[in-house]
């Protein structure tokens, strides 16, 4: 339990650490831009159309915020300012940032965990079929599939779904949920909970919004899980060989062990350690991944700050609130994944330890 | 590995030397300490045969035909050494004549066998690297012969697109007449199709190559000095690793459109005018971008967001992969040894650790090349950033294909070439980069 608390502790403090390098790279980034787009992130949501009033505003945030002063400085305020949740004002939303990003949250983090859901257990089920079956036709179909799931860009998978589940079978709709639902729950009737479709649907003594909101997840999971499913399977059937190849394997088969019980309890097992590493890894590309499937499929997530009116249009708030809190979703699923790794599998914990801490 | 096989070479090349130069016994014993070496080399063999008893030759000359048993050489000395021992059982040394004839055989071989025959000689020995190089000597001619087989339109601005129909409302038109590969709204899809290999090409090298020096560079001073600078730099790449590509590239566009507004004293006139033109914010960048004064700025509003983006957040992992490399080489014994002797910093980093350190930042970039125009593809796709033609053309057809009354079927032409030309473009340079995989570091296969 030392250990389990220790490796909690230290995951927990790169955490910190790992956002201030980011966010120091991010306002680097802002201060290249001119002031006029730094005052943006610090402009009231309420505004007065009196004559006068944008410029008075504008040089009360200047002294403010010290917009004036060196890099340290801006930077200093600029986190205080995003400590304490203020994220800035977005033009183009006509918002404050940081509600609109915890509003559209759940959309993002529903279809992260189904994908996950759907794919850890998928992906790690089919690498050890594929490794016990070496080189025979199941091994070379799960290659196969892998191999063309990764080479097919995800857009195209999600444009190819659409076209055949949603536009010409009717079965899979994009967005989110279907109309008449959709308006209940923007009405008195319904309470939210945890803000994921599926789960408040079932709270609300609603199966059918339950139901209709898993309908409408089907195609954009799949698509998200299919190129991760990929790399999760290959890097799985890799990992098992290597661990067939070794000694205590012959010992287990030596003493009369079955099949099934030497794959599963003993190669499987040790060859875990490096397989979920490298899905915490791949979370990044994940999350990148989840904002082209939420743009496709038309849901309308935390990277509808962007993609709504596209990052070309002067909106600095927003960019650089969306660059935070992705960055926030990344640290969080990492330290989500490294988290379950320790507490279902104590005997790799050790060896990540080592890894990450060198 | 690759020292191995360098020294292998050197040594079979002495061997010759002293072959030419009739030292007989320094010819057998650099061939042998080569085989030692490297057990595949058919000349040594040769060598070792030509220099020994009939008796002894016939395994040695038995060992060339099973490594390659097409030898003419090694046939026509079986052939030869059995003659010779059916006349003389008794004989014990090849006679000096015969010596000569096989050494000036080998000399001869020599002239004809360039090196280019010996590369496509093995290439050809695995399906995949043919594959491979075909894929890739592919893409190059589409690269270069864009201009010839799909003439450009306007002679000097980008030639990514060929408006074919001056039409308002153009819908796709079937493959047919001027257009070999239909159209997609006003824009002819073969011409797309073809100047988009060049595009992707120049942008997959210009990432992956920036990507891998910048990697190869922090990785580098990372493991050689430690130290601060090494948990620094370590900090950021996991630090970096967490950021998501999109964000990067929204804040890059951001960057740039905010230089070009900032010229402008009115910001609410300009959003009224972007709501009449959806492009206007890509002008404004693409008509101010010469006038920003400073010169790191002015490169930010011509370049490309993506490519900025990509280049600054994915070169975490060469970093990594040669920092892990070089901490294991830094230990060795040859790398003691010039420290010992003296050598300067700059002699042990580039003479000893990189060339054995580099191998898989090499294969890692030319995988990259291909995943790294995939992610543009993405990108544009969803309407962060809009570099690549061919997401372009995508994004423009794909209501015909998602929209009410499409269909995959009818209308293939507006996904189906982008489609195989993308995968393509990805599959092929993944496949180039197991196949360097493969010759580079024979350890890892």
């Amino acid at each position: 339990m030392n250990d389990f608390l220790k490796f909690i502790i230290k995951r927990l403090v790169a955490v910190p650490v790992t956002l201030f390098i980011i966010t120091l790279v991010l306002y680097g980034v802002v201060m290249l831009m001119p002031r006029e787009a730094r005052i943006e992130l610090y402009m009231p949501e309420t505004r007065s159309v009196l004559p006068g009033w944008e410029e008075r505003t504008r040089e009360k945030i200047i002294e403010r915020h010290h917009l004036n002063d060196s890099f340290p400085v801006q930077y200093y305020y600029w986190a205080r300012n995003l400590f304490e949740g203020d994220w800035g004002y977005s033009p183009s939303l006509n918002k404050n940032v940081l509600p609109e990003l915890v509003k559209r949250s759940p959309v993002t983090f529903e279809l992260i965990f189904y994908a996950l859901l759907f794919q850890i257990p998928l992906g790690l089920f089919a690498g050890v079929w594929s490794a016990r079956k070496k080189d025979r036709p199941l091994d070379y179909a799960t290659r196969f599939t892998a191999f063309i799931a990764t080479a097919l860009p995800e857009f195209i998978l999600a444009l190819i779904l659409l076209s055949v589940f949603y536009v010409t079978m009717q079965w899979f709709p994009p967005e989110r949920l279907s109309v008449n639902n959709h308006l209940f729950i923007q009405s008195d009737a319904y309470k939210t909970f945890t803000g994921f479709l599926t789960i408040d649907g079932l709270l609300n003594k609603r199966i059918d919004i339950s139901l209709d909101a898993f309908r409408h997840l089907v195609l954009p999971v799949v698509t998200l899980s299919l190129a991760h499913w990929a790399t999760l399977t290959r890097i799985t059937r890799i990992q098992v060989l290597e661990e067939m190849k070794k000694e205590y394997i012959t010992a287990a088969y030596a003493r009369g062990l079955s099949e099934k019980t030497v794959i599963w309890q003993h190669a499987f097992r040790n060859a875990l350690g490096p397989v979920l590493s490298s899905s915490a890894i791949s979370a990044a590309t994940l999350v990148t991944s989840v904002f082209i499937v939420e743009k496709i499929f038309n849901l309308k997530g935390v990277s509808d700050l962007v993609t709504k009116y596209g990052p070309m249009v002067p909106d600095s708030a927003a960019v650089l609130g969306f660059a935070v809190y992705s960055t926030l979703i990344v640290l969080g699923l990492m330290l989500l994944l490294d988290i379950l790794q320790a507490i279902f599998l104590p005997q790799i914990k050790e060896d990540t330890i080592k890894n990450e801490f060198v | 590995m690759n020292s191995f096989k360098h020294y292998s070479e050197k040594l079979l090349q002495m061997s010759r030397q002293a072959l030419s130069e009739k030292r007989i016994g320094d010819a057998r014993r650099f061939a042998k300490k080569a085989l030692i070496l490297n057990h595949s080399l058919e000349e040594a063999w040769l060598i070792l045969a030509a220099t020994s008893t009939p008796g002894k030759s016939i395994s040695y000359l038995q060992k060339v035909l099973k490594i390659n048993p097409g030898n003419a050489k090694a046939e026509k000395g079986l052939a030869w050494v059995k003659a010779q021992l059916k006349d003389q059982p008794g004989k014990v040394a090849i006679l000096p004549s015969i010596r000569a004839e096989v050494i000036a055989s080998l000399n001869q071989s020599e002239n004809h066998k360039t090196k280019g025959m010996v590369f496509l000689r093995r290439i050809s020995s695995r399906w995949q690297s043919i594959l491979a190089l075909t894929g890739v000597l592919l893409i190059i001619f589409f690269a270069i012969a864009a201009p010839l087989l799909a003439p450009a339109v306007n002679p000097v601005g980008p030639h990514w697109f060929k408006v074919v129909c001056e039409r308002l409302n153009c819908i796709p038109e079937p493959p047919g007449g001027a257009s070999p590969l239909g159209t997609v709204k006003e824009f002819d899809v073969y011409h797309t199709l073809v100047w988009g290999v060049r595009q992707s090409l120049i942008f997959g090298l210009l990432t992956a190559s920036i990507t891998a020096f910048i990697g190869i560079v922090l990785g580098l001073v990372s493991a050689y000095f430690g130290g601060w600078l090494d948990r620094l730099i370590m900090r950021m790449c996991d630090a970096f690793f967490a950021f998501p590509i999109v964000a990067g590239v929204a804040l890059f566009a951001q960057l740039s459109v905010q230089l070009a507004v900032s010229n402008q004293s009115q910001r609410s006139i300009l959003m009224t005018a972007a709501n009449k033109d959806p492009n206007f914010f890509l002008n404004l960048v693409t008509s101010t971008a010469d006038k920003v004064p400073n010169f790191f700025l002015n490169i930010v509003m011509n370049t490309d967001p993506i490519l900025i983006a990509l280049i600054l957040f994915s070169w975490m992992g060469y970093t990594r992969i040669i920092h892990s490399q070089v901490l294991q080489i830094k230990k060795e014994e040859y790398v003691k040894a010039a420290r010992a002797c003296g050598a300067s910093h700059y002699r042990i980093i580039f003479k000893h650790i990189l060339p054995n350190s580099i191998t898989p930042a090499i294969v890692m970039a030319t995988r990259d090349i291909g995943r790294m125009v995939v992610i543009q593809s993405s990108l544009t796709f969803i309407g962060v950033g809009s570099s690549s033609a061919w997401a372009t053309l995508l994004n423009l057809g794909k209501n015909w294909i998602i929209g009410p009354g499409g269909n995959l079927l009818t209308r293939w032409w507006i996904y189906l070439p982008i489609t195989l030309a993308l995968v393509f473009f990805g599959v092929t340079w993944g496949i180039v980069g197991d196949e360097l995989n493969h010759w580079m570091n024979p350890k890892n296969t």
